[in-house]
Order: C-alpha cells, then sequence, then structure tokens
C-alpha cells in the first residue's frame, strides 16, 4: 500500500475520513473534521472517502465500519470510528496535539 | 388455531441452492433456499468453515454460481491453504473471476470507537466484490468475530447487521453466515445471532460420546418449508470436505420387489416360502457358534452359483479366518475372489467411527456393483456406536442396501448361549424384512442347535423350529421339534410381532 506521508515533510499530519454517501452520521464526522484540521492547523491535511463511490480503496485500506478517521502515522497506526463528535478524546487517541483548543461541542 | 405458521409471502416452492453436502441437501428438500439467510453454528472446531466454503466451491464448480467469501477471522492467505486438503483452489477461482474474497480479518491498527456507527464499509466491499464477480452466493465467516470486534455496540451491530443481509436478499443472493457456540446443547448462538437475522439456522455438533468423536449436522429452523429432524452424521474427508450419511430422510420408500433369490441353502429358502426377496435385508441372530458365519457362507456361495457378484464385510474375523471357515465347509472363497465373483473386505470395528464405516461400505457398494452383501457382524459394530449413532446407522445402512436393489444379510451375536436377545435385535428388528434366529436348544439332557424364521415381511413363511446339524459339508436341516422348550420366547416373540 502507498503510504501517502513517504514523500510529504515528516511533520504533515494526513487524516483520511472514511464516509458513506450523505448520511447524517457521514455529514456529522465531516463538519467534526474540518473542525478538528482547524484546530491542529495548517499541517493538517484532510482526505475524505465516501466507500458508496470508491468501495476499492475501502477494501484496501480494510474500512469496515463508517465514518471511520484513519491515521497512518507509521510509528502507531491508529483509527477512529463514529461521528468524531468529542474532538478531544479523537486527538488525544492519535496523538495529535492541537495548536488552539477545539470547539467545545 | 387456525393460524398458518409459514409466512404469507413465502412463495410455495422456494428454489433450491444445492451446497455440496449431498445428504444435508437431502434432508432439507434439495438445498438452502435461494436468497435466504443461513445460520451455521457451532462450536470450534465444528467444521463451519470447511462448511461454508464448500457451499461456495460447489457453486463455483458444480453449477456455475460465483461466489464471495467475507472472512473475519482468519486472513484469505490462511483460509486459502487450509481449504486446499479439500481440493478446493480459491486461489486459482479467484484469478479465474469466479471468486472475490473480502477481507475483513481484524487490522493490526489500534481502534477507538465513539459515537454512532454503520457498517456500509463492510456492504460497500460486499457490494462490490459480488458485481466483480456476478456472485449469486456469499459466506460471512465469522459473525462471532464481527460481534467481537465491534464488543461495545451489539445494538448498532443487530441493525447493521440486519441491513447487511437485508440488502443481500433483495440482490436474491443466498447468504451463508458462520456463528460460534460456546456448547454443543445450549443457547444456539453468542449473541443470540439467529433471531433477528437468520431465515435458517443449521447447527454442526463435534461431540465426544464414549470416548469417540461424533460429528453431526442439524437443521434446526428452516422458515417456510420442511425439513428433517434429527441429527445427521457426518465426517470430513481430504479431497472431499463435509460428508454427511443421509439419514431419517431415506424414509422407507424402497419399491419391494418381489424377485425371489436363494440363501444359499435350499431347506431354508422353503421355509422362507422360496428365497430370500431381492433388494430386502435378512437378520441372521444367534449366539456364538450357531452357524452364523456359515449361513453368511451359504448366502454368498449361492448368490455367486447363480451368477451373482457378493460382497462379504467382516467385523469380526480375519480374511485368513473367514477363507478357512469357508473352505471347511467346501466354499472356496480365494477361488471366487479371483473370479471377480466376491469380494471381502475385513475391516476392525473400532478403526473408524460409524460414520465411516457407512460411507466405506457405501463406496466400496458403489465401486464393486454386487448383487449381494453379508455384513459379519452388524453388532461387533454396536461396541464403537454411542446408541443413537448406531440406529441412525443401521437406518442409512439398510436404506441404502435396498435403495441399491441388493439382498442384504447381517449377523447379530447374542449374549447368552441359550436364549437371549442382542441389543442389535432390538435396533434392527423392525427395520430388516426378515430374522432368522439360531439357538441352542436343550432337549432332556441333550443340547441341539434350532433354527426358525421369525419373520419375512410380504411372505408366507415356515412357522416350524427346525433341528440342524453343521458338518464338512455346511448345514443340514432335520426335523422340527415338537413340543420345544421356551428358549424362543423370554420376550423374543413379542418384541418381533411388529
Amino acid at each position: 500500500m502507498s503510504n501517502p506521508e513517504g514523500d510529504s515533510p515528516a511533520s504533515e499530519i494526513l487524516l483520511r475520513l472514511y464516509i458513506a454517501g450523505s448520511s447524517a452520521t457521514s455529514r456529522r464526522a465531516e463538519s467534526s473534521l474540518l473542525d478538528l484540521q482547524r484546530a491542529v492547523g495548517p499541517k493538517c491535511r484532510v482526505e475524505i472517502v465516501d466507500v458508496l463511490a470508491s468501495p476499492e480503496l475501502a477494501e484496501r485500506a480494510g474500512v469496515l465500519a463508517t465514518p471511520t478517521l484513519s491515521y497512518d502515522n507509521p510509528d502507531r497506526p491508529r483509527r477512529v470510528i463514529g461521528d468524531l463528535s468529542d474532538a478531544k478524546r479523537v486527538l488525544e487517541f492519535l496523538g495529535i496535539e492541537a495548536k488552539e483548543k477545539p470547539h467545545d461541542l | 388455531m387456525i393460524s398458518d405458521e409459514q409466512d404469507p409471502d413465502i412463495p410455495d416452492v422456494l428454489e433450491r441452492v444445492r451446497t455440496g453436502v449431498h445428504a444435508f441437501d437431502e434432508l432439507v428438500n434439495g438445498g438452502l433456499p435461494r436468497a435466504r439467510t443461513t445460520v451455521v453454528g457451532g462450536t470450534p472446531g465444528s467444521g463451519k468453515t470447511i462448511f461454508a466454503v464448500q457451499f461456495l466451491a460447489h457453486g463455483i464448480t458444480t453449477h456455475g454460481e460465483n461466489g464471495v467469501l467475507v472472512t473475519f477471522e482468519e486472513p484469505p492467505a490462511d483460509i486459502e491453504s487450509n481449504m486446499r486438503g479439500f481440493g478446493w483452489d480459491l486461489a486459482q477461482w479467484r484469478m479465474e473471476g469466479r471468486l472475490a474474497v473480502v477481507d475483513a480479518s481484524p487490522p493490526a491498527k489500534e481502534e477507538l470507537v465513539i459515537g454512532d456507527f454503520d457498517l456500509f464499509g463492510l456492504l460497500s466491499r460486499i457490494q462490490h466484490a459480488v458485481k466483480s464477480v456476478n456472485a449469486k452466493r456469499v459466506v460471512l465467516d465469522s459473525l462471532t468475530q464481527l460481534f467481537d470486534h465491534f464488543i461495545g455496540d451489539p445494538k448498532v451491530l443487530r441493525r447493521e447487521l440486519f441491513r447487511i443481509t437485508d440488502t443481500l436478499k433483495k440482490a436474491r443472493l443466498t447468504v451463508l453466515m458462520t456463528a460460534e457456540r460456546t456448547s454443543e446443547y445450549g443457547e444456539i448462538t453468542r449473541h443470540r445471532l439467529e433471531e433477528f437475522i437468520a431465515d435458517n439456522v443449521v447447527i454442526l455438533r463435534n461431540v465426544l460420546q464414549r470416548e469417540k468423536r461424533r460429528r453431526t449436522i442439524e437443521v434446526l429452523k428452516m422458515r417456510g418449508s420442511h425439513h428433517a429432524e434429527g441429527e445427521a452424521p457426518f465426517t470430513i474427508m481430504g479431497g472431499a470436505g463435509l460428508v454427511a450419511a443421509p439419514l431419517s430422510s431415506l424414509r422407507l420408500e424402497q419399491q419391494s420387489s418381489m424377485v425371489r433369490v436363494t440363501s444359499g441353502n435350499p431347506a431354508i429358502d422353503e421355509m422362507c416360502g422360496g428365497g430370500f426377496f431381492r433388494d430386502s435385508v435378512t437378520l441372521v441372530s444367534g449366539a456364538t457358534g450357531t452357524g452364523k458365519t456359515l449361513l453368511v457362507t451359504n448366502f454368498l456361495a449361492g448368490g455367486v452359483a447363480a451368477g451373482e457378484k457378493a460382497i462379504l464385510f467382516g467385523f469380526e474375523e480375519s480374511r485368513g479366518q473367514l477363507f478357512r471357515n469357508a473352505g471347511g465347509w467346501g466354499v472356496d472363497f480365494a477361488a471366487m475372489e479371483a473370479d471377480g465373483k466376491l469380494r471381502v473386505f475385513c475391516l476392525y470395528p473400532e478403526a473408524q467411527g460409524l460414520a465411516d464405516h457407512l460411507l466405506a461400505i457405501q463406496n466400496l457398494v458403489d465401486e464393486v456393483r454386487p448383487n449381494r452383501i453379508a455384513i459379519d457382524s452388524i453388532s461387533a459394530l454396536e461396541r464403537v456406536a454411542p446408541d443413537s449413532g448406531f440406529r441412525e446407522f443401521l437406518i442409512s445402512l439398510t436404506s441404502f442396501i435396498k435403495k441399491r436393489e441388493i439382498a442384504g444379510l447381517y449377523t447379530a451375536t447374542s449374549k447368552s448361549l441359550v436364549g437371549g436377545e442382542t441389543a442389535s435385535e432390538q435396533h434392527i428388528s423392525t427395520l430388516t424384512d426378515s430374522i432368522i434366529l439360531l439357538r441352542y436348544m436343550q432337549e432332556q439332557d441333550t443340547m441341539h442347535r434350532g433354527l426358525m424364521v421369525l419373520k419375512m415381511r410380504g411372505s408366507e413363511h415356515s412357522k416350524e423350529i427346525r433341528r440342524f446339524t453343521i458338518d464338512g459339508a455346511g448345514m443340514h436341516l432335520g426335523e422340527p421339534f415338537k413340543g420345544a422348550p421356551n428358549v424362543f420366547s423370554g420376550g423374543d416373540i413379542d418384541r418381533y410381532s411388529r
């Protein structure tokens, strides 16, 4: 599998969000993720994959549940499943430091 | 009270999808209903994955129906190598576009679940796989692993699994899902999956009974259609997968022919009203030394003399012993075998389970295609059988013999020398068409041998108890006993009189 971080600056953080079309949870997760990206700052890149449109990407990543947020840090790859509403816990679990305090949602 | 148990939306005849486990398909009227969901429950090691993959393999190789395998537990590479021994080359089918595998085995990544989620990722991967090979059959192995993956959210899982099965059914896919059980006779599956997603429930068991492993398959529920009840024994064979022994599904539907064949002894033929029927099974019961093996020898020799082919399955004596016995009565087994008229197979009863014995007998019979078959003795096989297993074995064997229109002869050894009964007799008496008793009879102060035809289905027969002697030329029937002592009663007659 290609590792997108391989050819990016080491400091860059790529968060990939797998969603299913425009379901309510998917939309909630998308907007939570954008908040999260703002809180982390410019080094945070975000990619959104719709599993309904690209099932082969879900297959390659082994995604079962949506929404799934995937952080492919080579040292400690981690995933968060759910609507990401608790931004603080999400960042803690992924081991990403926020520049500013994420919104209290 | 008038309510019909069948769902109103079920068409009268459900199309069937054969699983490749033939005896199982017979239990369920030809296979699993098309576009339905079947949960196969079993303890670890009960053969769930093998059954599931066999269902796919049979579709691919025999019916041109491609399949999708969703694996939650073992990585695809493991399953592929595990299944190779059964003759199923999953990797090859994958390359040919006849099989697609969805790898849903647990990722190495750490995972946190917070908040609501759905399983559209899984569903769309399955749909994608189905589309890519135009699949008709889908296997999910095993759901329990998926539940354990999302252990904190059983409610979400139920909702999502319901959605997945519903979507697959609407796409006319026949779905087989495996689920783990914790005990052989406890709750049906962990998480009680079967309650909300399964149209049909099948249980595989793997039980230790009297130090013998006994595998069975049972249909617990089949929505909208009938199925045979009870546990059918099966074995797992290399190169074949699950092989089940047909059971009660084979009711006594065999045509009974009126063609008579010789028992090998003219006097006994006469007592039976002209010989045995061609597709009937006769039981010869008696204490040790009463002449059962002699009757078997006559039965085989009589068939060969009439131009028939015969098989003898010996479970008590060695080949050498049987050949010597026969030679002592003027019958040359070796010459018969050399002419291709007779085959003698000696098997050690304890060598394998009853289901394996049954399959071995069936395979040899289908290979040799004999006109008559003798089993000496059936009671030796009872030693290795847990109680219910022996009866099932007998039912299966007897129906098989009759279906092939073969004349069968079983022997059973009674435990006591005078009078008495064997447990086999109880089992067999209603299953066999004819019963011949050989007994030691005391008359004043001498011991004689007596022979009686106790039952002869569909025919008149002599009711006398005949004296007989055995010498170098075989068995000689003499005069009937007059005022016979009470050795045939003591319950015998009552037991057989139905």
